[in-house]
């Protein structure tokens, strides 16, 4: 009768929606959808809500066809889609950072037709490794605080949001050691099951995610080492959100050992020590973070960290999961594919859609890769 | 007397000899150790004529690319190098060009280094990230946050030391001080043809226009590629004094204009003729485009010029909400008399494209005006099917009641 805690993660991660609204219910708080994982959702969180990261929706487009063209992304026109179902009735607000042109022209046309819903913009720097955009990014998150504490009636105080900021550091550190245990360990437990818990990350007050995430730490530490002889793969992309998909790699007999996903490590690594203005300390950590591709450095590159990462972590290929129409990783993948190639590193480009579609295709390429690399491996 | 055609512009040719010249002089720019930048049609290009560096436009020459119906050729270059079919396709055209040196010019000029504003759109920040990588050279960025409401005082500040960081960052690159008198002079002869820009589009609010946006498409290259520069303010004094003889004369741009539309969007280059030819049969003539009017908009001045350019710059149209979007459109359709709106939804240009089936809507209930979305490309011509692009435009000028009386 009682549920593991992987079945639990399992089941927020599939159905973050439903988990929200018996949130709600169970403790008659207010949840916040948030865009993108640049949005300081700290601030949400020292005010008690629940952020709430809105990540598509697992159902075709029919509604937002009028408000978005076939060639935007599916993660912008299944989110709008299901927000004009009211398929979001459980939302008391919604908040968005700036990151990409579509998530950027979204937010407008979210406004325009939803205008008594309070929403708001934090227009994040796109240049994120200059002293000028801190100083900048620190003062427009210092706007949005205004506004919220305006909506809700109530100041929040810095002791709150430094607070907030401490109790996401500890969730940042125990899914930093989740990963980590992860790569000593890959057999102990799936690559779908990890992004699970990341995706719940999104969807759940943090100090009830990190005190899950404690038992599961606990029976990860002692699992028995499996051997390390099966193909080992690092993820690299944006929004992952296909259990389906995920399941293949366990079909195959592939174990993931890392990645550079949006809903995996690029949303928690990095942490910034709470002391001293807590507004900046976010700042500081939105700009110190993996960037995500929509975002300009000078000094990251992510052709070098991405073959670290395969290096550090022993793996024998790299499948690349992008989602259609996505600007910034396409940009980004043909000489990231060429450094990994010149590495000598196989990789697969999986190109994705947040609607159902058939896997069939996805299954055959995936195992062709997957045979390819037990090959080299002489599995 | 009853020509079918008007005639043409005299001030094209003028404007075709300033460009080749441009061209030629970029062309040879290491042979005359001058150096160059490659820059964004919404970058601070004051600053590189402050400094002598010839500015190369890779969107300018791509639009020319697509004119002569080179881009899918070269966008299927950069589809083999990996860059999907989805991307920008100037950006292909720019990329397919770079690696293979092919183009109407054979190819634009080796940059010295890369000026890119993200004012237009967070594409070219990717694509002067690879361009940058290509050719192994400097990349001045310039990052002007997106605004959903107002130009906060906080924006205006990090844009501004990004200018001072952009300037000090040049002057490292070509080991000179940047003089900001000269710079001083050359923001004002940038505010002041932009001004004449606007005045010269303004004579097509007349009925009926001396011009259309086709003649406008191509009529914008110097001040898209040459702001600051006298003679681009020599030039649109001619043309504009033209445009106004025109409208005493009664000349028309389209013969006995009936319908007056408005195009969203930019141009499809590769069907400019055959579009141009449509609308001059149907009697209808594209009067504005916001296109046009996006360069119609630099506020400089001689008192603090980096102030100033940082504010325009931060400005730009497409940096604002498509709910800013659409009230400049309102302008336009009250004030140029429009009849209908035709919004080219293009393909690969998302950020310009999201958002124009509310501003249609947002249109049609503030001024009755109504409009259509056409599904094309600025330079992919596999993204585009002229059958039904023709009919959606038939059907849709003859719904349209002309909402001004004009003499057939």
């Amino acid at each position: 009768m009682s549920e593991s805690v992987l079945e639990q993660f399992s089941r927020i991660a599939a159905k973050p929606y439903d988990y929200a609204r018996e949130w709600k219910k169970r403790t008659g708080g207010r949840v916040f959808g948030y865009f993108c994982t640049y949005f300081p959702e700290e601030l949400l969180h020292a005010a008690g809500l629940l952020p709430m990261r809105i990540l598509g929706y697992k159902e075709n487009v029919s509604l937002a066809d009028s408000h978005a063209q076939p060639f935007i992304c599916s993660l912008v026109r299944t989110s709008l889609d299901a927000a004009l179902k009211d398929k979001f009735d459980f939302l008391d607000g919604v908040v968005f950072p700036h990151s990409c042109d579509s998530i950027q022209n979204l937010a407008d046309i979210w406004r325009h037709n939803f205008p008594r819903q309070f929403s708001e913009v934090v227009v994040l720097p796109v240049w994120v490794d200059i002293p000028e955009a801190e100083d900048y990014l620190t003062e427009e998150i210092s706007r949005f605080r205004q506004k919220f504490e305006k909506h809700l009636g109530a100041s929040i105080s810095d002791a709150d949001i430094a607070k907030s900021v401490g109790i996401y550091n500890e969730n940042r550190r125990a899914l930093t050691e989740l990963y980590s245990l992860r790569r000593e360990n890959p057999g102990s437990i799936t690559g779908k099951a990890v992004l699970d818990v990341v995706r719940a990350s999104m969807s759940m007050r943090k100090e009830e995610h990190t005190a899950l995430l404690g038992k599961l730490l606990g029976e990860l530490r002692v699992a028995p080492k499996t051997n390390g002889a099966t193909v080992r793969v690092v993820l690299y992309g944006n929004a992952c959100d296909h259990p389906d998909l995920m399941n293949l790699f366990d079909e195959m007999d592939a174990v993931i050992v890392d990645d550079d996903l949006c809903t995996g490590s690029r949303y928690f690594l990095h942490t910034e020590a709470v002391n001293g203005d807590p507004i900046r300390k976010i700042a500081q950590r939105y700009m110190k973070r993996v960037p995500c591709p929509s975002k300009h450095t000078t000094s990251f590159d992510r052709r070098r960290y991405l073959v670290d990462m395969v290096k550090e972590s022993k793996a024998d290929g790299v499948v690349m999961l992008i989602l259609k129409f996505c600007d910034p990783h396409a940009f980004d993948y043909p000489d990231l594919a060429k450094r990994l190639t010149e590495s000598n590193i196989p990789h697969l480009l999986l190109e994705t859609e947040m609607q159902p579609s058939s896997l069939e295709q996805i299954r055959t390429r995936l195992q062709a890769f997957v045979e390819m690399l037990k090959e080299k491996k002489n599995v | 007397m009853s020509d079918r055609r008007s005639p043409k512009i005299q001030a094209g040719s003028r404007m075709k000899e300033m460009m080749s010249m441009y061209y030629l002089e970029a062309k040879n720019a290491a042979d005359n150790k001058q150096k160059v930048a490659w820059i964004t049609s919404g970058g601070p290009v004051e600053l590189l004529i402050a400094m002598d560096v010839i500015p190369v436009y890779p969107e300018n020459h791509g639009a020319m690319c697509g004119v002569t119906r080179m881009g899918v050729e070269l966008c299927e270059v950069s589809e083999h190098m990996g860059y999907s079919r989805d991307l920008c396709s100037y950006a292909r055209t720019d990329i397919g060009s770079a690696v293979t040196g092919k183009s109407p010019i054979m190819g634009l000029p080796r940059p010295d280094f890369l000026l890119c504003c993200n004012n237009i759109c967070g594409t070219v920040t990717k694509w002067y990230e690879v361009l940058a990588r290509l050719f192994d050279v400097p990349l001045v960025y310039i990052d002007t946050p997106f605004i959903h409401e107002e130009l906060t005082e906080n924006s205006v500040r990090y844009v501004k030391s990004q200018i001072s960081r952009a300037i000090r960052q040049m002057e490292s690159i070509l080991g000179k001080k940047f003089d900001m008198e000269r710079f001083t002079e050359v923001a004002v002869r940038s505010g002041k043809a932009s001004r004449l820009w606007a005045e010269t589009l303004a004579t097509c609010k007349n009925v009926p226009s001396p011009m259309s946006a086709f003649d406008g498409f191509i009529l914008m290259a110097p001040i898209v590629t040459l702001r600051g520069k006298q003679e681009v303010i020599d030039y649109y004094e001619v043309l504009k004094r033209e445009l106004e003889e025109r409208v005493a004369n009664g000349v028309a741009a389209i013969p006995g204009e009936r319908y007056r539309l408005l195009w969203d969007n930019l141009p499809i280059w590769f069907k400019m003729r055959d579009l141009s030819e449509k609308f001059l049969d149907l009697r209808a003539c594209v009067v504005a485009s916001t296109y046009l009017n996006a360069w119609a908009r630099y506020e400089l001045d001689a008192c603090n010029p980096v102030d100033a350019l940082s504010r325009a710059y931060a400005s730009a149209f497409v940096n604002e909400s498509i709910q800013h979007r659409a009230r400049l459109m309102r302008e336009i359709v009250e004030q140029y008399s429009v009849d209908g709106i035709i919004f080219h939804s293009n393909r690969s240009c998302r950020p310009y494209s999201l958002g124009q089936y509310d501003i249609k809507e947002m249109l049609t209930e503030w001024t009755g005006a109504p409009g259509i979305l056409i599904e094309a490309d600025m330079n992919d011509e596999r993204a585009y099917s002229e059958g039904p692009v023709f009919t959606r435009i038939e059907a849709f000028v003859e719904t349209l009641k002309p909402r001004r009386a004009v003499a057939v």
